[in-house]
């Protein structure tokens, strides 16, 4: 297994460059870029510019894990506004071209939010439409869809099963399953997940969470990796039950409020106790 | 019937209007209603699949008008104008609000945004059967004709005669909810469809501005796929 990050973990000033520089410098073996989430990577950055991304990580001898978006939660393939899937459909599909230029396989998309106003009914419909829409594009680019598993904040395919059947939906070898250990709360079991998801799973977020304590205004369920309820042994057994062995992406949401750069390295540390089993 | 089932999925799919409808509808060729909610036309056609329904006109998710609705009406169809102004550019809802006025003497208003300020009720259709359908987050408020429907005080559905046939103009998408099986909306649909002509026309304009129905002749059976035209 090898060891990323996102670059939306990058302190505001630190910009790229030092960002990165800290990503090599904690053991990373690469790192995961968010489109739209920080200022050198827009929807509207350009093919020479991405490519000047590219340059740099392979230049620090570090590979791109996978393209992420932050856009969707605004933008969702499964909004009512058809002008609005459309602008889904736009930054999903530069997240494949990128993903092409910083030679990764693989992207990330929230891909259908539930609301009070947007219900489930309606959701389901239009998420598969527009992902097996934009499935032909990520097979003509050979790059995967992985599908994160926010259930608590989508409110959409709460259970593994339920997500199975989505992706039978979907019915394209390019959409899979991007999990992440901790988004899935009280609700279940990632474990479980990982067995039932097995060859689907694209990519995996860590994370840890404290599944005993609900989210309380800003206060997060999520914390640092072995400080939540997430049995890491069960975890790591059951990657190895379906033979996942790639990238372990840390997505930390909780921030170190001091020497913001330790969390790199306390993450990296254990990722590296995680991968080698010492648990 | 002059469309076979062929050609009715034929015109679901955007072919050409000409092709789907009959020598009549052909002269009114070519709608300007652009579709901007593909989902409701979907519904629509989900709806009606293996249905006759004849002297119905349906424009679902229309992002604009066409002067060629009123002779439709004119003759005796019943014309269902699901409006998507608020989906479309301000030009579509232009377009709306001057011919509903000068064609039936409906006014609309500017798209209301459903979902601010707390959770909005459902639509609550009262004509020709009641049917209590969710919102689709707008809807075009509208005046005149015969209200058939709110969401809370705001009418959101009217129906208004024209000739020997009517309009029925609908301000809050159903096409969705008919796509995705919602009940209600398919026995409201189906009660429409039940109406006899004499019926479906028949009311009295609040504005007096329309003439009694006369029973509509059922020459055709049409689904407007407005979306062959931008």
């Amino acid at each position: 297994m090898q060891k990323s990050i996102g670059d939306n973990m990058f302190v505001k000033e630190w910009g790229f460059d030092k960002g990165l520089a800290l990503v090599k410098k904690a053991g990373y073996d690469g790192i995961e870029l968010w489109l739209g989430a920080t200022p050198w990577f827009q929807v509207e950055t350009t093919d020479a510019a991405v490519r000047e991304l590219r340059r740099k990580i392979d230049d620090a001898g570090l590979a791109v894990s996978n393209v992420s978006n932050s856009l969707d939660w605004d933008r969702p393939l499964s909004s009512r506004d058809p002008r609005v899937r459309a602008q889904a459909t736009t930054h999903i599909t530069r997240q494949i071209e990128t993903a092409q230029i910083l030679g990764t396989d693989a992207i990330l998309v929230v891909a259908g939010i539930v609301t009070e106003e947007t219900p489930y009914q309606e959701v389901y419909p239009r998420t598969v439409e527009g992902l097996q829409k934009l499935a032909e594009t990520a097979g003509r680019a050979r790059v995967k869809i992985g599908c994160e598993n926010c259930c608590s904040e989508q409110r959409f395919l709460m259970s593994p099963r339920e997500f199975k059947l989505f992706l039978d939906d979907v019915a394209s070898p390019w959409v899979g399953l991007h999990l992440d250990v901790g988004n899935i709360h009280d609700t279940g079991f990632p474990e479980q997940w990982i067995e039932i998801h097995g060859p689907r799973i694209t990519r995996v977020h860590v994370k840890d969470v404290m599944r005993h304590r609900g989210r309380c205004g800003s206060e997060s369920v999520y914390t640092n990796l072995f400080l939540g309820d997430n049995n890491w042994k069960a975890i790591r057994e059951a990657f190895h039950k379906v033979g996942y062995d790639g990238w372990l992406i840390a997505e930390m949401e909780a921030r170190y409020r001091h020497a913001q750069d330790q969390q790199f390295y306390d993450t990296a540390a254990a990722l590296d106790r995680f991968i080698t089993g010492q648990l | 019937m002059d469309l076979s089932r062929r050609s009715f999925l034929c015109a679901l799919s955007a072919a050409p209007l000409s092709r789907a409808l009959g020598a009549p509808v052909r002269r009114a060729h070519p709608f300007r209603a652009a579709c901007a909610l593909p989902e409701s036309r979907a519904g629509f056609a989900r709806a009606l699949a293996g249905r006759e329904t004849p002297g119905l006109l349906v424009f679902a998710g229309a992002a604009g008008w066409d002067d060629g609705i009123a002779g439709h009406v004119h003759r005796g169809r019943l014309v269902v104008f699901e409006s998507a102004a608020a989906f479309a550019e301000a030009r579509a809802l232009e377009e709306q609000r001057a011919g509903l006025r000068n064609a039936f003497g409906l006014t609309i208003e500017d798209p209301v945004a459903l979902w601010r300020g707390g959770r909005p009720p459902y639509v609550d259709l009262r004509w020709p059967a009641p049917a209590r359908l969710r919102d689709f987050s707008y809807a075009v408020p509208v005046h005149g004709g015969e209200s058939i429907g709110r969401v809370g005080a705001l009418p959101v559905a009217a129906r208004q005669r024209a000739g020997a046939g009517a309009l029925l103009f609908l301000g809050s998408p159903i096409g969705p909810a008919l796509g995705s099986g919602d009940p209600e909306a398919l026995a409201w649909l189906s009660s429409v469809l039940d109406q006899p002509p004499t019926t479906a026309a028949s009311n009295r304009s609040a504005a007096g501005a329309m003439d009694r129905a006369t029973p509509a002749t059922h020459s055709a059976t049409t689904m407007a796929v407005n979306t062959s035209i931008v």
